[in-house]
């Protein structure tokens, strides 16, 4: 019988020893910390520079990123996320944990899941720029190099979710 | 399960104590702001004159590194005992790294005036090198006052003796010994003799 | 000495090579703690499953501790690290938005790619949501423009670098902050655990 490790999961602690180990593996080498947020932005930056040049040059935005030669930082977390994918793919195959599926809580229905997660995908899109950097990025970085950005980024993101969890309960209890 | 969380927090709890108590650390290579090179500047012991230098060379001081700072060509006509050439605008290159940016040996940079040698002297600063020193009035100024000293007044104290023997002991040091040095002969002081006047007496 | 690409000691033609392991580091760990599962994640904001604050604390404490001991043996330039800059307002309202965002979608970028790697079809849609996000902020900048600079933000960030340490803001050193960070994560990680054992916890 073929064992079903799909429910077992690392120990927190170890793996978050092993995410820290990985933190600073990047400090190291490249003297940058993680992201996440900042590749979807270069994405979109060269997208819109390919396909709509002259708006990206009169937009006060776009504006600030063309010409400089993409800036290697932006390529840098692109590749970055490339990685993050296939990682977790790996680690999805090893554990058995492949699966197309919507997770969501019995209380809702599939498609209020998926609606939620477009608007909270939007929030968070938008959140990361005003916020410099997503939890990856501001929150996590940031506090290893004990950046004063990246502890008040870490306590808005978690603290204004907790003052908002009672209200969305039903989307996940 | 338990024990493990308790060695790794411990573990952990050990670390912060060390941590504590570790002072602080700035790796960083160039940290010099104006104001502390403005203020190495105008020391003084970052100066070193013919006599102090000529000095180190007579006695064979191993701690001593004269570096040329002119061009080659200039190096190749005439260069003080013991100088290795480095052309002011190679300083920073990566092949003499290990000359300027050490802590064991004592770098005096000269030039034919002082000009490139305090250049030298304030690019290796900025970049935090230090054991560097400069000769103060370059070879220009070796020339003056030990190749050809002068010579002292009679009027003059001791010490101003003291230092044109020892530079011309220095100067035959180094055009050896055929020069015939002329070593006047240091006049006595000049006491003042009371003169015995004769009585004059009489009434 | 440290950073390794920064100082030339590797080339930076490997920094693309370096990014892509990094994140497949960064992508396998998160996929093994369970962090591609937006209900395992939304546990630490439920009191069902704190995974969230263990990992995250754990990971920043290691990186931190690594980092103060490397550079105490001189092995890392910390001047050349990259140290995020601190925008009051614009932070605090980042934050804040990104808060709610992570209660109504149950990840946050880093995660859902990794939700979306092993098939998370929620986790799509709210990759879809980010590029979405970010488009409309990159289209109404200028909506945006005074409070993404910082232009009133108080005046002691404005004058230089907005590089500023979170001890140097309490005022403490950095080396007693890190301790006092080690000491709060423990008891952080202690009492979760208690409440966890309380918490009835939903089906996944």
């Amino acid at each position: 019988m073929k064992e079903d490790r799909s429910k077992k999961y690392m120990n927190p602690y170890l793996a978050g020893f092993f995410l820290g180990l990985v933190l600073l593996a990047a400090f190291y080498l490249t003297g940058r910390g993680l992201g996440a947020s900042g590749a979807v932005k270069s994405v979109i930056v060269q997208t819109v520079e390919v396909v709509a040049p002259t708006h990206a040059e009169n937009s006060s935005f776009y504006s600030k990123y063309i010409g400089t030669g993409t800036a290697p930082i932006k390529a840098w977390l692109v590749f970055e996320i490339l990685g993050v994918f296939v990682g977790g793919a790996l680690s999805g195959a090893v554990m058995g944990r492949f699966k197309w599926k919507i997770e969501h809580s019995p209380k809702i229905k599939s498609k209020t899941r998926l609606i939620a997660a477009v608007i909270g995908g939007i929030l968070f899109g938008l959140g990361s720029q005003l916020g410099r950097g997503c939890t990856s990025g501001s929150a996590l970085s940031g506090m290893a190099v004990l950046s004063l950005g990246g502890f008040i980024s870490m306590m808005c993101i978690f603290g204004t979710g907790y003052m908002v969890a009672y209200i969305f309960r039903k989307l996940w209890i | 399960m338990n024990k493990k969380y308790i060695i790794a927090a411990s573990t952990l709890i050990i670390l912060g104590a060390i941590i504590l108590f570790l002072p602080e650390k700035d790796n960083s290579k160039v940290d010099f702001t104006a104001e502390k090179l403005m203020m190495n500047l105008v020391e003084s012991t970052r100066m070193m004159d013919s006599d102090e230098v000529a000095n180190l060379i007579i006695t064979k001081d191993p701690s001593l590194q004269l570096i040329d700072v002119r061009t080659s060509e200039e190096y190749a006509k005439f260069h003080l005992p013991g100088a290795i050439n480095i052309p002011l605008a190679e300083i920073l290159d990566e092949q003499w790294e290990a000359y300027v940016n050490q802590a064991t040996r004592k770098n005096v940079f000269y030039s034919n005036g002082s000009i490139r040698a305090d250049q030298a002297w304030i690019i290796c600063r900025r970049g935090g090198y230090i054991k560097n020193y400069i000769l103060v009035g370059g070879l220009n100024n070796w020339m003056r006052t030990i190749i050809s000293p002068e010579i002292p007044e009679d009027t003059d104290d001791n010490l101003a003796w003291e230092r044109y023997n020892f530079r011309k002991a220095t100067a035959q040091y180094f055009l050896g010994g055929t020069t015939q040095t002329v070593v006047p002969v240091r006049k006595a002081d000049p006491t003042v003799k009371r003169k015995k006047k004769a009585v004059q007496g009489g009434c | 000495m440290g950073p390794l690409v920064a100082q030339d000691i590797i080339s930076s033609e490997w920094n693309f090579v370096i990014a892509l392991l990094i994140g497949i580091g960064f992508g396998f760990v998160l996929e093994q703690a369970g962090f591609s599962s937006s209900k395992k994640l939304a546990g630490v904001f439920y009191g069902y499953d704190f995974v969230v604050l263990r990992v995250f604390f754990t990971a920043a404490i290691t990186a931190m501790v690594g980092l103060i001991f490397l550079n105490y043996l001189g092995l890392i330039d910390m001047s050349l690290v990259y140290i995020n800059p601190t925008y009051l307002y614009s932070t605090i309202v980042g934050g804040a938005i990104m808060g709610v965002g992570f209660i109504l979608g149950g990840f946050c970028p880093g995660t859902g790619v990794c939700a979306a790697a092993i098939g998370k079809i929620d986790a799509w849609f709210f990759l879809l949501g980010i590029f979405i996000g970010i488009f409309f902020f990159a289209e109404a900048y200028d909506l945006f423009h005074d409070l993404y600079l910082g232009l009133s933000d108080p005046a002691s960030f404005q004058e230089g670098t907005r590089n500023i340490k979170v001890y140097d803001q309490i005022g403490i050193s950095g080396n007693l902050f890190a301790f006092g960070m080690i000491i709060m994560a423990l008891v952080a990680f202690v009492v979760t655990a208690q409440i966890e054992k309380k918490v009835k916890k939903p089906n996944y």
